[in-house]
């Protein structure tokens, strides 16, 4: 884990250093600023010393649990990344809870009714949502939120944003319940992108167990089809699942960069964006660091999911 | 009364072909057999893979459902039972099947694979199933320290064992084996079968002991069937059957087995392959790989004809 953390770090600051520009361009190109104040800034910094230096600069400064200066914020970086990571690790756990609330029943009922019309009706909607590109889905949303009449119960969606401008007079519930409202666009984008495939996989896994022996040994035994079905199929139609939701995970954690900017939603993604462009360099690495080390948490999840679902898996 | 009773079984399966699937035709896996099997009694049901002996299995315990015929198990007829007291009636017929490695689910003990039975059937109360388990894993020869264990740390033989002591934790009178030596080591193959003529002795449930190995059937049955295509060529007492085979494919089976059939009419192995049954042989399903075949083979299919010592043949010309 540590030497794939190192190895992803190395590549990611040679690349910000053989391209072009420096994290320090809106400073020198202000007349304001004089030279010598630049030149200060690069020596506290260390951007006047050798490549290899640099990094193992930077390198030993997070492992003091500092990640820099974010030259664009005009803040910490830890101060910049730790409010976006709530944003991010909020919109992801929503999305996929909802993707698999929905997904793994809906797996499990086609898999059940094969060939029937609820099979093939799902299916080809798994097959539109599979193919819709998320920024698409994300505008047609928030098209829909603004030209719509307001929908019952929930009013009018708000289309940006985690919270809303009077979030901070709010009582916690009615906070709570604003939160939600902001997170249903971004959240329904997030899920579709991942619904499908996650319903394609719970159908075939359920529909693979659904054959083997041993469901057919305990029909035979006299269990009723319910038990049959929660009891031995599902438990082990749900290997792959469960695999799958470590990447899921990480990949929303990391790849909901396009739905985070189309619907401004103060997250990861976005934050990464805005660093990179600005070649804010602490802030980019300590993303990129973040990004590596939440795909390795959702590995890592998964796979105690994994050990704790199949008396197989054993963990050393 | 006999255990089993099976009249004029047919079983059918749709295969869809053509272009979109939509043209269906039909394979007659099972066509119109008759079997019979006394109590305390085993019965070998033997023929080449493809042949529809396994089916018949599954129809018997109504795994699937037959297109037409009686089973009578025990007295009941197993085809006009609803669901629900299909599910009851289970506990009196019960499956052991071909692959030890997948007929366990993976996720379950040995322990709660054997007590699902006792818990399903309500057998025993909850604080029982332990003793009852152990019992039973004294009698198909596991000891204690394996109760406990998934069926991944178990080989095969053992898994074998454990799915005899599930199939035996309901009491059952009728077991269909299905192939239940065929994927085990040979020196295991001879223990599981004598571990289930003890079984047999003890408990005194009928076998239907399904399959395509005359040598292994031939020392735990007491009558033997041969199967092919779908039919009933031959069935006799399973000395008669191996002594002195009458149809040209019961000849042809013993000959395949290594040290049976020697120093009799010497036939040469089954020619050829099984036919699709979905496009069967005219006349007798037999004659295109029948060495003795007439022209009237081809077109007449026989009947199974039962002899005053109470074997049947279903071949005119021997």
């Amino acid at each position: 884990m540590i030497p794939m953390l190192l190895g992803v770090s190395l590549l990611a600051f040679a690349l910000l250093q053989l391209s072009p520009g420096d994290p320090l361009a809106a400073q020198r190109n202000n007349p304001q600023v004089p030279d010598e104040l630049i030149r200060r800034i690069e020596r506290q910094y260390g951007f006047d010393k050798p490549f290899p230096e640099q990094y193992a600069l930077w390198l030993g400064n997070v492992f003091h649990g500092n990640l820099g200066y974010s030259f664009k914020y005009k803040r910490p970086v830890a101060d910049v990344l730790w409010e976006r990571l709530s944003a991010t690790l909020l919109l992801a756990l929503f999305s996929s809870g909802l993707a698999w609330l929905v997904a793994v029943p809906l797996g499990v009922w086609s898999a059940l009714r094969r060939g029937e019309w609820i099979d093939k009706t799902v299916s080809v909607i798994a097959f539109v949502g599979m193919s819709l590109p998320s920024f698409f889905l994300a505008l047609l949303l928030l098209y829909a939120a603004t030209m719509m009449p307001e929908l019952p119960l929930l009013g009018r969606l708000p289309i940006g944003g985690l919270t809303s401008a009077d979030f901070d007079s709010m009582g916690w519930l009615h906070r709570v319940w604003d939160v939600f409202l902001h997170l249903l666009i971004p959240g329904t984008v997030l899920a579709v992108g991942a619904l499908a495939g996650l319903q394609r996989i719970a159908r075939g896994s359920m529909l693979e167990v659904l054959r083997q022996p041993y469901v057919i040994a305990a029909r035979s035994r006299g269990l009723s089809e319910g038990a049959i079905l929660w009891r031995h199929a599902f438990r082990n139609a749900a290997n792959p699942l469960l695999t799958l939701l470590g990447f899921e995970f990480s990949a929303l954690l990391s790849g909901a960069a396009f739905t985070e900017i189309i619907t401004s939603w103060p997250g990861l993604g976005l934050v990464a964006l805005e660093a990179v462009r600005a070649k804010d360099l602490f802030l980019v690495m300590a993303t990129v660091l973040m990004g590596s080390l939440l795909l390795l948490l959702g590995n890592l999840l998964s796979d105690l999911l994994l050990a704790w679902n199949d008396p197989r898996v054993k963990l050393r | 009364m006999s255990l089993l009773d099976v009249r004029d079984l047919r079983v059918s399966f749709p295969v869809s072909g053509g272009l979109f699937g939509r043209a269906k035709t039909w394979i007659k896996a099972v066509d119109g057999i008759n079997l019979s099997l006394a109590p305390r009694q085993t019965l070998g049901l033997v023929g080449e893979s493809g042949c529809g002996k396994s089916t018949t299995g599954r129809a018997i315990l109504r795994l699937l459902e037959a297109d037409t015929g009686t089973i009578s198990v025990d007295g009941t007829d197993v085809r006009a039972l609803t669901q629900a007291d299909l599910r009851a009636f289970r506990r009196h017929m019960q499956l052991v099947m071909q692959d030890p490695m997948s007929a366990l689910d993976p996720r379950c003990t040995a322990f709660q694979a054997v007590s699902e039975g006792l818990e399903v059937h309500k057998l025993a109360p909850r604080d029982q199933w332990r003793d009852r388990v152990r019992e039973l894993f004294d009698l198909v020869g596991l000891s204690d320290e394996h109760l406990d264990r998934y069926p991944h740390e178990f080989s095969g033989g053992q898994r074998q064992r454990i799915g005899i002591a599930r199939a035996l934790a309901v009491e059952p009178k009728l077991l269909v084996l299905d192939e239940p030596v065929s994927a085990l080591d040979v020196s295991v193959q001879a223990q599981i079968v004598n571990l289930l003529e003890d079984i047999q002795e003890r408990m005194g449930v009928g076998y239907l002991f399904v399959a395509h190995d005359l040598g292994v059937v031939r020392h735990i049955s007491h009558r033997i069937a041969v199967m092919y295509l779908g039919r009933i060529v031959e069935e006799g007492s399973a000395e008669e059957i191996c002594q002195s085979p009458r149809h040209p494919y019961t000849q042809m089976l013993l000959s395949s087995v290594p040290g049976m059939g020697r120093g009799k009419k010497i036939m040469a192995p089954p020619m050829g392959e099984l036919p699709s049954p979905s496009n069967p042989p005219s006349g007798c399903v037999f004659h295109p790989r029948c060495p003795m075949a007439t022209g009237a083979c081809q077109k007449e299919r026989p009947t199974l004809v039962e002899s005053n010592d109470g074997r049947r043949l279903a071949c005119p010309v021997v």
